[in-house]
C-alpha cells in the first residue's frame, strides 16, 4: 500500500515530523519498504505558484516562469512543459535535490538564462508514469511549503483493516500517543453529510440476494443526473500517489473512498442494467462473463456473482461486467457496497487467476458494519464533484453477518507471555485508540469488544500481541532461558551424514547440491519411472516433475554441466534422498503422522576425469577399484568393516562387468562401480565416471562399537612373498580365504600386492602375488615352523584353486 | 714422548741395541701416519691407511711383534710407547674420518639443493557446499545453547504444513507460500515448521528443537529458489515470555555476527506465531536494517495442535532461510548459482 504523507494528515492528527511518523510505522508492524521524499524529509522541493509566464527569444520549446516559492523573491525557472498557467501550484525542485535514480539537481544555464530550480513532472518525481507536463498541485495548496513525501508500505495478510489511509491512520495513533503522549496524536475521521434528494432509493431499484452465505450483507444507493468529467485535482494526486491512474470522477471516487475507508465499491451504469434490479446468487456451471478488461470468464458453481434481471454484470467483489460499466454517457448510478465471504473471492480469483485491489481486499476479509460509511461517503462525493443527486435512503439487503464475540484478556496471561508488568490502565490505552471497547474490568481481567474492521482478533493471544506491537518490541526487557539438558548427542543419522561429508570433503570431493524434482526421464535412467514416483502436480519446469529415486542422474548431469566448463577432475558428493510412495495408500487419517512417502537418505558420490597429472606424478583415471577403494574408506568410517562383495549385473545403469555391492551382515549397504557406457554417451558424457551411493539406514547407523585396545606384537614377523599362477577366472576373495584358512593362528595378515597378465606366462592364466606374514603372540617363530605353515599354504592352494607358485 | 723415554732410561741404565733400534722405529711411524692422513683424500684412502698401519701386517703390528724379542725389563718400556702411538694414530684416523664425513655431508647437501619454488605435491582436497556450512555454524550455536537437532520428512501432509499450523484451506496466508502439490494430494513442505508438530507430539516439555533442511515454494528467479534451506527452532515450557524470544535470539546473532551485533525486533505476521516478530540487524556495508529471521510466540492452537496445554505452557519458535544468508555471507549475487554445481563455484568454498 503506498500513500503520501500530506494526504494522511488529513485524518492524523499531529504536529510530529514525517520521519517520526514514518518510523512509527516499522514499529508498529506496517513495514516501510520505500520512501519516496518529494521535499518533506530534505526540504529540497517545494509547493510554488506560477506568478508570470514569458516566452524566450531564439527559442520556441521552452519559457521562462517566475515561481513565488520559500524565496523573498519569485524564482526565474526555465521549463519545457505546456500544460501550465498563471496561478498553478507547481512542485519547485532547489539545486542539490535528489530524484528517483539518483541524479542531484545542479545549476546550469539554458539559452543563456541562469534557472533557480525546475518545475517537476509526476514522471520525474517517480509517483506516476505519466509525464505529461508539469504535475499541478490542487488549487488551495499552500506556497512555499516542504511538499510531500510518499511511502509505501507492506500489509501483512491478516491485516485489511490497514488497507486504507484511516487504517494506517488509526494505527499511527495509537503507537505514537504511547511514544509521544505529550503529543496527542490523534485519528481523525472524514466528515459525513449526504445530501439526499428526489425518490426513494427503493423506488429506483431493487437488491435480491439469493446467495446468502456468500454474501452476507449488499447495500446498495442510486445516484441520478451525475455529470462524467475528469476528477479534481487533490483527487488525481491521491490516487497517483496511491499507484492508481484517474480515469473519471465517477470511478476516482470509487478508487478514492477504498483507499481512505478501506471497502472496495462498485459504480453500475444504472441504465444499463436490466430491470434496474440487482440479484446476487452463485453462477451457474459453464456460465460465462465478460469483464470490463475485456476478458471472457467461464465460471463455475462456487463463483458469485452480481446479476441483473436478465444477465451477470459483475463477478463480486473481483471485477465488474463490460456490460454495465460506466462511461461517458452515464447519467444514472447504482453504488454498490457490499461484504463477500472472504473464501469464495479468494476461490474465485485463485481459480481464474484474477486479482484486482477489490478481491485483494474482500478475500482478506472487510468490515460487514462499516457498509453504509462508505457507501454514503462515495454518495456525498458524487453530489459534490459530479453534481448528482442522491435518492433518498439506502437499500440494505442482509443476508448472515457474522457477528464477533468480546474477548476477555487475563493481565497476568498476558505479562507473562510478554515478559512485562503492565496495569490494566496502561493496557486499556493502548487498545482503546485501536477501536477496542472495554465492556467490564477489575485487577485480574478486562472484557473487549472487538472492533468489526478487525477480522484477525478474535482470541487472547490476538490481544497480547495488539498490546506487544502498540507498546512496542524494543520495550520488552530481554530474559535468558534456563534450558532443561546442555547437551544433546546428534541422532545417528546427522551423525553419520556428518562424518561422511567431513571424509569425502578431506579426500577431495566437493558437496553438490541438487534440486529434488527431475525429469522423469532421469528416474527412468535408474528405472525408476514407475507407479512409485512422487509426482509434482504443479512443476515449474518440464524437468522438474518427479522427486528423484536415486541421486546418481543429477550428480550426472552435474557432470555433464562441468566438463561442457572444460573443468577437469570431477569430483562430486551429496547427501539427498530418494522419494517413493508406499504401494498401497488407502484412505488415510489426514492428520496421521506417517509421512507420505517414504524418504531414503542417501550419499552419494560421482568422479570423472582423470585426477590431474602433476609434475611428478602421471595422471590416474578413476577406475572401479579407486571407487571401491573409496566406498571402503567411507563404510569403514560408518564402522562397517566385515564386508562381503558381490559382482552386480541386474543394475541396468553400472557396467556390468564393473559394478558390485557391499554387504554387512547380508544386507546391501552400497552400490558402486563404472557408470554404463551407454548411459554416458546418451548424457553425452564422454570420460568415464564411477559412481557410489551408499543408503544411510540399518547396518549404516547403527552405532560402531568403541574400539578396544590389543596388544601390540611382541615377536617378530616373517614374510613370505608368493606369486600364484591360476586360471583367469579364479577369484582373488577365494584365494585369501583359503590362505587365512590354511595359515590360521600363525598367519597374521596377507596382502596381495600384483596382479600380472601377458605374455609372460601361460594364456588364460594370470599371476597374483600376496605377502604372507606369520608371526606368533606366544614366541619367536623358528624357520622351520614357518616354512611349514607356509608349505601347507601352497598345498591348499593347489589343491583348491590348482594354484601354483610363479618360477 | 721424549719423557717417557727418559724417565725409562733413568730407571733402566744402558738400553740394548734392539730396544734402541725399534724405539728408532716406532717413532719413525708417527709422523709418517700424520702426514698420510692428513693427506688422505676420502674415506677409502682411510681405510688404506688404517690397514698399513694399524691392520694384520701393518706398520705398528709388525713393530709389535719385534717386542718378544726384548728382554722382560725393556719390553714394557718398548710397550707403552707402542701402545701410545697406536692410539695417537687411531685418533688421526677417527679425525680425518669426521673430517671427510662432514665434507661429504656439505658436498651432498649442496648438490641436493632443490629449486624451492617449484609446486607442492598437494593431496586432493574438497570443499562442503556454502550451505552446509552454513547450516552447520547456526545449528552449532543452537546446539550449544542446549537445542536438539531433528529432521522431518520433505513430502508432507497438507494438514502438517498448514492446518495445524493455524493456516486453514483458503487461508490468505496460503498465498504467502506458493506451493507444490503432489499426485496424491500431499504438499512438498513449505517450511521447516510441520517438524515443530512432529517433534511436540512426540514429546513433553520441556523441549528445544533445532531443524534444518530443505523447502520447497513455486517460484523461480534470481532471489527465490523453487528449493531451498531453513533453519527452524523452537522452545516450549512454562513461563515462557516475548523476553525469553528477544534474549535467546540475541545471543543467537551475537553468536553469528559478533557481540557488538546491532538488532531490531518489529511486528509481523506469521500464522503460526502471536505475537509474531522479524528481526532485522544493522548492516553498515548495505547501510540499513537488513532482515535475518522471522520469530514470535507460538501461536495457542499450535500448541494444542501439537497435544500441547497451552494455558499451561508458552513458547517461542523462529526461522531462517539459509540459503539467503549464505548469499550474504559469501557476497553471492544470485541464488540459482547454489545449485548449478559449477566446479568453478564450489572450488571457491575450500572450508
Amino acid at each position: 500500500m503506498r500513500f503520501s504523507i500530506r494526504w494522511l494528515k488529513n485524518y492524523l492528527q499531529t504536529d510530529l515530523p514525517a520521519q517520526t511518523i514514518i518510523d512509527a510505522l516499522t514499529d508498529c508492524g506496517l513495514e516501510v519498504e520505500e520512501v519516496l521524499d518529494l521535499g518533506m524529509l530534505s526540504g529540497k522541493l517545494v509547493t510554488g505558484e506560477i506568478i508570470a509566464i514569458d516566452p524566450i527569444e531564439g527559442a520556441d520549446k521552452i519559457r521562462v516562469c517566475k515561481v513565488k516559492a520559500d524565496a523573498p523573491e519569485p524564482l526565474t525557472i526555465v521549463c519545457g512543459a505546456w500544460n501550465i498557467e498563471v496561478g498553478d501550484k507547481v512542485p519547485v525542485a532547489h539545486f542539490g535535490m535528489t530524484f528517483p535514480g539518483g541524479f542531484v539537481l545542479k545549476p546550469r544555464k539554458i539559452m543563456g538564462i541562469e534557472g533557480q530550480g525546475m518545475l517537476c513532472s509526476a514522471k520525474e518525481l517517480g509517483v506516476a508514469e505519466d509525464a505529461a507536463g508539469i504535475w499541478l498541485l490542487p488549487e488551495d495548496t499552500p506556497v512555499g511549503e516542504p511538499y510531500d513525501a510518499v511511502v509505501e508500505i507492506s500489509i501483512t495478510p491478516n491485516r485489511p483493516d490497514a488497507l486504507s489511509i484511516v487504517g494506517v491512520a488509526r494505527d499511527l495513533a495509537a503507537r505514537l500517543a504511547v511514544v509521544h503522549p505529550d503529543r496527542k496524536p490523534s485519528l481523525k475521521l472524514p466528515g459525513l453529510q449526504v445530501p439526499e434528494g428526489g425518490d426513494k432509493t427503493e423506488s429506483a431499484a431493487r437488491v435480491t440476494i439469493e446467495a446468502r452465505e456468500d454474501c452476507p450483507r449488499y447495500t446498495a444507493r442510486v445516484v441520478r443526473d451525475v455529470k462524467v468529467a475528469p476528477s479534481p485535482r487533490w483527487m488525481q494526486r491521491v490516487l497517483e500517489s496511491a499507484g492508481l491512474r484517474p480515469i473519471n470522477n465517477l470511478v476516482d471516487i470509487t478508487n478514492f473512498v477504498m483507499l481512505e475507508l478501506g471497502h472496495p465499491l462498485h459504480a453500475f451504469d444504472l441504465d444499463r442494467l436490466k430491470g434496474r434490479q440487482i440479484i446476487v446468487r452463485n453462477a451457474r456451471k459453464g456460465e460465462r462473463i465478460t469483464t470490463l478488461d475485456e476478458q471472457q470468464l467461464k465460471l463455475t458453481e462456487t463463483d458469485l456473482l452480481i446479476c441483473d434481471a436478465e444477465d451477470p454484470v459483475a463477478l463480486a467483489g473481483i471485477m465488474g461486467g463490460a456490460n454495465s460499466e460506466i462511461g461517458e454517457e452515464t447519467r444514472h448510478v447504482l453504488l454498490e457496497a457490499a461484504y463477500f465471504k472472504p473464501q469464495t473471492i479468494r476461490r474465485t480469483s485463485r481459480r481464474l487467476d484474477k486479482s484486482t485491489d477489490s478481491s485483494y481486499r474482500f478475500e482478506r476479509g472487510m468490515d460487514p458494519k462499516k457498509l453504509t460509511a462508505a457507501l454514503n461517503r462515495a454518495a456525498q462525493l458524487m453530489a459534490e464533484l459530479a453534481g448528482g443527486t442522491v435518492l433518498r435512503g439506502h437499500i440494505d439487503a442482509v443476508g448472515r453477518v457474522p457477528e464477533k464475540d468480546p474477548v476477555t484478556l487475563r493481565l497476568g496471561r498476558l505479562n507473562e507471555a510478554l515478559g512485562v508488568r503492565l496495569s490494566g490502565r496502561e493496557v486499556t490505552d493502548v487498545l482503546t485508540p485501536l477501536g477496542f471497547e472495554v465492556q467490564r474490568s477489575d485487577r485480574e481481567e478486562i472484557q473487549l469488544a472487538i472492533p468489526s474492521h478487525r477480522v484477525d482478533v478474535n482470541l487472547e493471544a490476538d490481544i497480547v500481541e495488539e498490546v506487544a506491537r502498540i507498546y512496542g518490541y524494543d520495550r520488552i526487557p530481554e530474559q535468558r532461558v534456563k534450558l532443561p539438558s546442555a547437551y544433546h548427542p546428534p541422532a545417528p543419522l546427522d551423525h553419520a551424514r556428518e562424518r561422511l561429508a567431513d571424509a569425502a570433503v578431506s579426500l577431495g570431493f566437493h558437496q553438490a547440491v541438487n534440486f529434488s524434482f527431475v525429469a522423469e526421464s532421469e528416474n527412468a535412467l535408474v528405472g525408476a519411472a514407475d507407479e512409485g514416483q512422487v509426482r509434482l502436480l504443479n512443476p515449474i519446469t518440464a524437468d522438474q516433475t518427479v522427486m528423484r529415486r536415486s541421486l546418481l542422474p543429477s550428480l550426472l548431469r552435474n557432470v555433464a554441466h562441468n566438463l561442457n566448463q572444460s573443468v577437469e577432475e570431477i569430483a562430486l558428493f551429496e547427501l539427498g534422498h530418494s522419494y517413493v510412495f508406499p504401494e498401497e495408500d488407502e484412505e488415510r487419517d489426514p492428520r496421521t503422522l506417517v509421512p507420505p512417502a517414504e524418504e531414503l537418505p542417501l550419499f552419494a558420490a560421482v568422479l570423472c576425469g582423470a585426477a590431474r597429472a602433476n609434475w611428478r606424478e602421471p595422471a590416474r583415471e578413476p577406475d572401479f577399484f579407486r571407487v571401491k577403494g573409496y566406498t571402503e574408506e567411507f563404510l569403514s568410517l560408518l564402522g562397517m568393516s566385515k564386508l562381503v562383495v558381490e559382482a552386480v549385473t541386474d543394475v541396468k545403469w553400472l557396467h556390468p562387468g564393473r559394478a558390485a555391492r557391499f554387504l554387512a551382515k547380508g544386507q546391501p549397504v552400497a552400490l558402486f562401480g563404472e557408470v554404463h557406457p551407454a548411459i554416458l554417451k546418451e548424457l553425452d558424457i564422454r570420460k568415464q565416471a564411477v559412481y557410489l551411493e551408499i543408503p544411510l539406514t540399518g547396518p549404516a547407523l547403527e552405532p560402531v562399537p568403541p574400539e578396544k585396545y590389543r596388544e601390540i606384537p611382541r615377536y617378530p614377523s616373517v614374510t613370505r612373498d608368493v606369486a600364484l599362477v591360476v586360471d583367469r577366472h579364479v577369484r582373488s576373495m577365494d584365494l585369501e580365504r583359503t590362505i587365512r584358512k590354511t595359515g590360521k593362528d600363525l598367519l597374521a595378515s596377507v596382502r596381495l600386492f600384483d596382479v600380472y597378465e601377458g605374455d609372460k606366462i601361460e594364456e588364460g592364466k594370470r599371476s597374483l602375488a600376496y605377502s604372507l606374514t606369520y608371526r606368533s603372540p606366544e614366541r619367536t617363530l623358528t624357520e622351520a615352523e614357518v616354512t611349514e605353515r607356509h608349505g601347507e599354504v601352497l598345498r591348499a592352494l593347489e589343491e583348491s584353486h590348482g594354484a601354483r607358485p610363479r618360477t | 714422548m721424549s719423557d717417557l723415554f727418559s724417565e725409562s732410561t733413568t730407571g733402566t741404565g744402558e738400553r740394548s741395541k734392539e730396544l734402541t733400534s725399534l724405539i728408532d722405529g716406532i717413532e719413525a711411524v708417527l709422523p709418517q701416519a700424520r702426514q698420510a692422513i692428513s693427506a688422505a683424500p676420502d674415506r677409502k684412502a682411510i681405510e688404506q691407511l688404517r690397514v698399513e698401519f694399524l691392520g694384520k701386517k701393518g706398520k705398528i703390528t709388525r713393530l709389535n711383534q719385534r717386542l718378544g724379542k726384548l728382554s722382560a725389563e725393556e719390553r714394557p718400556i718398548a710397550g707403552k710407547l707402542l701402545n701410545t702411538q697406536r692410539t695417537e694414530i687411531t685418533e688421526l684416523l677417527e679425525k680425518r674420518t669426521a673430517e671427510l664425513e662432514s665434507r661429504e655431508l656439505d658436498a651432498r647437501i649442496a648438490a641436493e639443493a632443490l629449486d624451492v619454488t617449484l609446486p607442492g605435491i598437494r593431496p586432493a582436497r574438497g570443499g562442503l557446499h556454502p550451505v552446509t556450512r552454513v547450516a552447520r555454524e547456526i545449528t552449532d550455536i543452537f546446539r550449544g545453547m542446549g537445542f536438539r537437532l531433528e529432521s522431518g520428512p520433505e513430502v508432507e501432509t497438507e494438514w502438517l504444513n498448514f492446518d495445524a499450523l493455524n493456516m486453514p484451506e483458503d487461508h490468505p496466508a496460503r498465498d504467502m507460500q506458493d506451493t507444490f502439490y503432489t499426485e496424491r494430494g500431499h504438499v512438498l513442505r513449505t517450511h521447516t515448521s510441520p517438524t515443530q508438530l512432529r517433534s511436540m507430539l512426540a514429546a513433553k516439555p520441556p523441549m528445544a528443537v533445532v531443524t534444518t533442511g530443505k523447502v520447497y515454494r513455486h517460484d523461480s528467479d534470481a532471489t527465490h529458489s523453487p528449493m531451498f534451506h531453513q533453519m527452524e527452532g523452537f522452545l516450549v515450557d512454562e513461563g515462557i515470555s516475548l523476553g525469553h524470544l528477544k534474549g535467546t535470539l540475541h545471543e543467537f546473532l551475537r553468536a553469528l555476527y559478533g557481540s557488538e551485533v546491532r538488532t531490531r525486533f518489529r511486528p509481523s505476521f506469521f500464522p503460526f506465531t502471536e505475537p509474531s516478530a522479524e528481526v532485522d540487524i544493522w548492516s553498515e556495508a548495505h547501510g540499513g536494517w537488513m532482515e535475518v529471521l522471522g520469530c514470535g510466540m507460538i501461536h495457542p492452537r499450535v500448541l494444542q495442535n501439537g497435544g500441547i496445554d497451552p494455558e499451561k505452557y508458552g513458547g517461542f519458535a523462529f526461522g531462517l532461510g539459509i540459503d539467503r544468508m549464505t548469499c550474504i555471507k559469501f557476497g553471492i549475487p544470485d541464488l540459482r548459482l547454489l545449485f548449478e554445481n559449477d566446479l568453478r563455484f564450489l572450488r571457491q568454498f575450500q572450508g
